[in-house]
């Protein structure tokens, strides 16, 4: 009996896995050579809206002023526009660099926060108090916005069905090293052909938590971010899908960010977002499921996005299944089989985009020879189910004792704060 | 100075295959699949005549079997035998031991990368585990290297059915001629053929003159999971031609505007 429930259990893996693969499959078809779906880039309208710009930053010294410095750069009406960099308990020069930029620039409001919890979502609700910007958009500290960014990523909101926007995210440290370069191309795989596939879908493109933004009313309306949750984003993506507002992606809307350079910090990044996206997962299956504004088909694809980081424990208990059955002489002729459907299944899934869909974005980009790269995204898959299962187990903890997480800021790697 | 510049690429699409030209090429790779699977006998002794061959220029001795497989269509597989060096006690506690130091130190070697440490501690859960099955239940361990043989060979005749149709779907949709993706299909097979057999005459090697103890780990670390490598690695390799060429060839390129 259990060795037939550890045999169902595979064979389970292997349909989940194979139902991840056909999706990306879709996506990728779509995106290559589908019908796509403009974004409101061409919209013209002398009248924008009132504009606050949040930049969460907890010791971010490294690359407070560079952020800020381009955020100065972007066109906007400086009428219409503040930005309010989010000193959140920072310990080194932060507060020191905001206050000096904003002596010099009346549109810079910064908030210093030394009292309270520390973290994205209650720093975020602090400010959205005292936000005058009827749309709020976020960026990280180390993120480098276009010139075009505020402009192109606000105007979605003159369409009244939308309650979020999210831009596209590409590396700057590309070059850096092997996993910078495997980063990009991840990311590739996932904006180019992921977010901009769903949009084209009409499925559920998803806000990100930065190179994005929402309306602050409505956030207020919903009481705020959840100050437990990680993944603040993936939280109000379904908050907002789930009673019938539109999130948009904009793929014309480039902005540079910072990915990891070691697999150390990658890991920590990873298991982050694992168990905020898990905890969102639990908290939203619900609500997801009762909502009437979606469709079958786009409560379908939001629960196989809710589950994107439970797949791998999937993965993570199958193997362990396996080697189970392999010491108790059950990997006979049809697992044996199975096990490459599952390892080919998880290789086309474990690290977020298939193989396939992360070739077919790199060729949109344009990308050459470092497509060349993705073999080596072997190296990372195990790394990333060991990662994101330990952030499920903490997510299942959180949950059940309704606890409230410690922010863990993203370590940096910029070499000076040039502007 | 740039001689031209082109639309951005967020709206940038290719020119797909159209749906004739995938119809064909995947009817072409059904056709491939088919072929194995209906010459699986020579195709399956072949293999293991070619692997025998080796293990004996190597000073191995094996003998072909013929083994019950499935009811119908492939009721027999050939498959190697020999005899495997089955570990002693003291060999067991020292793996054991061996082993388990990695997975307790390796974690905490900070030099080491985490990806390597990860790949490192499955490594040695597994050989861990193995070591203890030989400790205290040596009497149970279900393999020899016959049961070994069957289950590489029932996996390695999965995948010469499964690689095609993995990197025919895969890449379908780009519009390149037929032939060359017909092509990069038959490589990946070729590539998977010359691989499995020195793979699978290092594991009988392996098996018969280190130790069976290593039976989990080899099948679970350097099994189907290296498969994958090649074939996205052809694949990459494919898609960076395809990309150098539509480079040149800016006329293939679709926009929304």
């Amino acid at each position: 009996m259990v060795v037939l429930i550890l045999k169902i259990y595979v064979v389970l893996v292997v349909l989940i896995m194979a139902f991840y693969a056909a999706r990306h499959y879709r996506f990728t078809t779509n995106r290559l050579a589908g019908r796509q779906r403009l974004y409101y880039q061409d919209l013209v309208d002398s009248d924008l809206p009132g504009l606050t710009v949040l930049v969460p930053m907890h010791n971010e010294e490294r690359v407070a002023k560079q952020c800020l410095a381009t955020l100065l750069r972007c066109e906007y009406p400086r009428d219409r526009l503040e930005i309010v960099p989010i000193n959140d308990h920072s310990e080194d020069r932060t507060g020191e660099i905001i206050d000096a930029i904003a002596a010099e620039n009346p549109e810079i409001r910064p908030l210093h926060r030394d009292k309270g919890h520390r973290g994205k979502p209650a720093a975020l609700n602090e400010a959205l108090q005292t936000a005058s910007g009827e749309i709020v958009l976020v960026f990280d500290a180390d993120y480098l916005p276009s010139r075009g960014a505020l402009r192109d990523l606000a105007i979605s909101f003159k369409d009244p069905e939308v309650g979020a926007v999210m831009g596209r995210v590409i590396p700057i440290n590309t070059r850096s090293n092997l996993l910078t370069r495997l980063l990009d191309l991840e990311r590739s795989g996932g904006y180019q052909v992921d977010q901009q596939a769903r949009h084209n879908l009409r499925l559920m493109p998803q806000y990100g938590g930065t190179v994005g933004g929402f309306r602050r009313d409505l956030v207020l309306a919903f009481g705020g971010f959840d100050p437990r949750a990680l993944a603040e984003d993936t939280d109000l993506s379904y908050r907002l899908y789930t009673r019938g507002w539109k999130v948009v992606y904009a793929n014309r809307v480039e902005c540079y960010e910072e990915v990891p350079e070691t697999w150390e910090v990658r890991s920590r990044q990873i298991r982050r977002w694992s168990r905020g996206h898990n905890f969102t997962m639990f908290k939203q299956c619900g609500p997801l499921l009762r909502s009437k504004f979606l469709s079958p088909a786009q409560k379908l694809d939001a629960m196989l996005l809710l589950l994107i980081y439970t797949v791998p424990v999937f993965l993570f208990t199958g193997i362990i299944d396996s080697v189970i059955l392999f010491f108790l002489g059950e990997m006979q002729i049809v697992e044996s089989l199975l096990v490459f459907l599952f390892v080919a299944a998880y290789n086309s899934f474990g690290n977020f985009a298939p193989f396939y869909q992360i070739g077919t974005a790199s060729l949109l980009d344009g990308v050459t020879h470092r497509i060349r790269l993705l073999p080596f995204l072997m190296f990372y898959f195990l790394l990333n189910i060991w990662t994101i299962t330990g952030g499920f187990f903490q997510a299942i903890g959180d949950r059940l004792r309704n606890r409230r997480v410690e922010w863990e800021k993203t370590t940096r790697f910029r070499k000076a704060d040039a502007t | 100075m740039k001689e031209r510049i082109y639309y951005h690429r967020a709206y940038k699409t290719l020119a797909g295959a159209g749906r004739g030209g995938v119809f064909v090429f995947l009817l072409l790779v059904a056709v491939i699949v088919a072929a194995i699977a209906y010459w699986h006998d020579p195709l399956l002794s072949a293999f293991v005549g070619v692997v025998g061959g080796v293990l004996r220029f190597c000073g191995v001795q094996t003998t072909i079997f013929h083994w019950p497989f499935l009811p119908v269509w492939i009721t027999d597989m050939p498959i190697l035998d020999s005899a495997g060096a089955f570990p002693t006690k003291h060999q067991s506690v020292i793996s054991f031991a061996a082993w388990l130091l990695v997975v307790l130190i390796v974690p905490h070697l900070r030099r080491v990368p985490k990806v390597i440490v990860v790949y490192l501690v499955f490594l040695g859960l597994l050989n861990t585990a193995s070591s203890a099955f030989f400790i205290f239940v040596p009497h149970l361990f279900p393999y020899d290297i016959s049961d070994f043989s069957l289950l590489y060979m029932g996996t390695q005749f999965g995948m010469w059915l499964l690689m095609p149709i993995v990197m025919g779907v895969a890449v379908a949709p780009l519009r390149r001629p037929v032939p060359e993706k017909i092509l990069v299909v038959v490589l990946t097979l070729a590539y998977a053929a010359v691989f499995g057999a020195v793979r699978y005459s290092s594991f009988l090697y392996l098996l018969r003159e280190i130790s069976v103890l290593y039976m989990a780990a080899l099948f679970f670390a350097l099994g189907p999971l290296i498969d994958f490598v090649y074939v996205v690695a052809i694949y990459s390799i494919y898609v960076n031609i395809v990309s150098l060429r539509l480079r040149d060839n800016p006329e293939t390129w679709r926009w929304l505007f």
